[in-house]
C-alpha cells in the first residue's frame, strides 16, 4: 500500500479519525506522517501518538522531545519518572491521561504557591479564562468527566476571588 | 549534633508520647519539591547535580529550623554511617548508594530532616511520635514556607509542585503512619483489614516503605494520592482511615484479654525472659519479641518502671547492624551481630529510667 499523500513510499503509519460522523482513514509512510505531526493539523496528533503507542509501534515516540532537558516520551515510558520541570508542558497530552489513571484527577486542588507561580501564571484571571476555553474544547468533544473538573476549578477561582 | 555519637541515643520521634501511643508509633509527614528547569537528578549529570546540592544546601541548612542540627554531605560518608542514618528513617535505601553530591540537613532530635539529590531535588519529612500527623504537617507546612523565602520551587497552576514522579505531582505530600497491630495478627483479621485500606486508595507496607515485608507486626499506612486533593483533605483521609484500624486493634486486644488472658501473659513473660538473658539474638527474633512485650505494656500485663515502651523503641533501632557495628566500632560478621544484640538488649533494660 501507497502513502495517501506523496504516493511513493510504503505507508506504516494508518490512521482512522470520525469527523462529524464521516470516517477518514488516512494511510501514511513515516516520513509524511512526521510532516503532519510537526504541522498539527488536520488531526489531533496526540491522540494519534496515544494510540500508537499502545499499539507497539512507538516510532513516533521519538518525535516527542522535552526541548529542555532533551529527555524523550520513550525515555519517560522506559523510567516512569521525567526528565525535569518542562517535561509537564512537553509531555502534558500524555500525561493527562496517566495522572487520571493514577490519582483519578489531572488538576492541582491544594495550596498555591504565589512566591513559585511562574510569572507568566500569577494573573490568575488569565488561567480562569483559559480553564474556560479548556471547558468549551472538552463539551465540544463530549468529554464530560474533565470538564466536570474543569468546572469546579473555575468554581474554585470565582469564589476565592469572591473572598477577596 | 555528632554523626559518630548518633547511636548512643534515638530521635524524639521515638519518646512514646502523643495520643495512640500503644497502637501508632509514629506518624510522619514527607514533601517533595523540585528546582524548575533543572533535571531531576535521575537524568541529571554530576554537574547539574552539584548546581542543585549548592542552590540548597546553604539555604536549607541555615534556616532556624535545623539549628544545632546536623549537615553533611551523604556521599561523603562511610557506608556504615549511611546504613545508620537509613536505620534511623533519617534517608532512604536509595539516597544512601553514595551518589555524588547527595546531602542531608537534620533538626536536633531528629524531628525534622531534608534530603537533598533524592528522587526530587529536596525532600522534608517531619517524623512525630504517636498519633500527630495534623502537628507534623502543620510543621512541615511552616518549614516549607520557609523555604520558599529563598527558594523558588518549580509549580504551576495546573499540576501544582512538579515532581520526578507523576506519583507524587501536585501537593508533593506523602503523609504516613507506623502502626503496631499485634492483636489484628493474631487474631488472622489483619489481611482482609489491610486489603479493605489499599481498596480505599490508601497504600499499605512494611516496616521500611515501598516493596518491604512486614515483621513485628508493624504497618505502614498511607496516601496514595497527591493530586486533585488539598493537603488538609490527603492528612484528614489518611486520619481517619488510621482511626478505624486503630479501632479494630483495640478490639482485638480486648478479646485477646477477655479469652486468651493466661496465654497471653504466660508470652509476654517469656519475651521479657529471652529478651533480658538470652546470649545470642537473630534481629527477627528481637523485633518479634518486643512486639510482644510492647502488647504486654500495653495492656497493663507488665507494670515496671525498668520496662518502658520507649526502651523497646530504642531496642527496635539500636540493634539494627550499622548500630551494633557503631557499638563496637567494627565491622561484625553474622554471628558476632547476634552475640552484640543480645548485649545491647541487656544494657538497655538493665537502665534504671527511660
Amino acid at each position: 500500500m501507497l502513502c495517501d499523500l506523496c504516493h511513493k513510499n510504503k505507508a506504516t503509519v494508518h490512521y482512522t479519525e470520525i469527523v462529524d460522523g464521516k470516517i477518514i482513514k488516512l494511510n501514511m509512510c513515516e516520513g509524511c506522517f512526521k510532516e503532519k505531526e510537526i504541522m498539527n493539523v488536520p488531526f489531533n496528533v496526540s491522540e494519534l501518538l496515544a494510540g500508537l503507542t499502545k499499539a507497539g509501534h512507538g516510532i513516533s515516540e521519538q518525535s516527542v522531545v522535552c526541548p529542555f532537558c532533551g529527555m524523550k516520551l520513550t525515555d519517560f515510558r522506559k523510567r516512569g519518572k521525567l526528565g525535569c520541570s518542562e517535561c509537564y508542558t512537553a509531555f502534558r497530552k500524555q500525561l493527562l491521561p496517566l495522572l487520571k489513571t493514577i490519582h483519578k484527577s489531572s488538576y492541582h486542588r491544594g495550596h498555591v504557591s504565589e512566591k513559585s507561580l511562574p510569572p507568566e501564571e500569577v494573573d490568575s484571571g488569565k488561567y480562569v479564562q483559559e480553564l474556560k476555553n479548556r471547558l468549551s474544547e472538552c463539551i465540544k468533544k463530549e468529554e464530560y468527566e474533565t470538564a466536570a473538573l474543569l468546572r469546579d476549578k473555575i468554581r474554585e477561582f470565582n469564589n476565592k476571588a469572591k473572598d477577596k | 549534633m555528632n554523626i559518630e555519637t548518633l547511636h548512643e541515643n534515638v530521635g524524639k520521634w521515638l519518646s512514646d508520647s502523643g495520643s495512640e501511643s500503644g497502637t501508632v508509633l509514629s506518624s510522619r509527614v514527607r514533601i517533595a519539591r523540585n528546582i524548575e528547569k533543572n533535571p531531576f537528578c535521575h537524568w541529571a549529570n554530576e554537574k547539574q547535580r552539584e548546581k542543585i546540592y549548592q542552590l540548597l544546601f546553604d539555604p536549607v541548612k541555615s534556616s532556624n529550623y535545623f539549628a544545632g542540627g546536623l549537615a553533611v554531605r551523604v556521599d561523603e560518608l562511610s557506608k556504615l554511617d549511611r546504613l545508620l542514618l537509613v536505620e534511623r528513617y533519617l534517608i532512604s535505601l536509595a539516597h544512601s548508594r553514595g551518589m555524588k553530591f547527595t546531602a542531608l540537613v537534620v533538626s536536633e532530635g531528629e524531628i525534622i530532616s531534608t534530603m537533598i539529590n533524592e528522587e526530587d531535588h529536596l525532600r522534608l519529612q517531619v517524623l512525630h511520635s504517636g498519633f500527630q500527623l495534623p502537628e507534623a504537617f502543620e510543621l512541615a507546612m511552616e518549614i516549607d514556607k520557609d523555604f520558599q523565602r529563598k527558594i523558588k520551587f518549580a509549580f504551576t497552576r495546573e499540576f501544582g509542585y512538579l515532581t520526578a514522579c507523576p506519583t507524587n505531582v501536585g501537593t508533593g505530600l506523602r503523609a504516613s503512619i507506623m502502626l503496631h497491630l499485634p492483636a489484628l495478627v493474631f487474631d488472622r483479621q489483619i489481611s482482609s483489614i489491610l486489603q479493605a485500606v489499599s481498596k480505599l486508595g490508601l497504600a499499605v507496607r512494611g516496616t521500611f516503605g515501598e516493596g518491604t515485608q512486614s515483621i513485628g507486626n508493624i504497618f505502614q499506612i498511607s496516601n496514595q494520592v497527591t493530586l486533585g486533593k488539598s493537603e488538609e483533605e490527603i492528612i484528614v483521609d489518611v486520619e481517619k482511615m488510621v482511626k478505624e484500624v486503630i479501632g479494630h486493634e483495640h478490639k482485638s486486644r480486648e478479646k485477646l484479654m477477655k479469652n486468651n488472658r493466661l496465654r497471653l501473659e504466660d508470652r509476654v513473660g517469656r519475651a521479657y525472659g529471652i529478651l533480658t538473658n538470652a546470649r545470642m539474638l537473630s534481629s527477627r527474633e528481637t523485633i518479634e519479641l518486643l512486639s510482644t512485650l510492647k502488647l504486654g505494656i500495653d495492656l497493663g500485663i507488665i507494670r515496671s518502671k525498668t520496662i518502658t515502651a520507649v526502651k523497646i523503641n530504642a531496642s527496635r533501632i539500636q540493634t539494627q547492624p550499622a548500630h551494633l557495628q557503631k557499638f563496637e566500632g567494627r565491622e561484625l560478621n553474622h554471628l558476632e551481630r547476634d552475640i552484640c544484640r543480645a548485649k545491647v538488649i541487656k544494657k538497655i533494660f538493665s537502665k534504671r529510667r527511660g
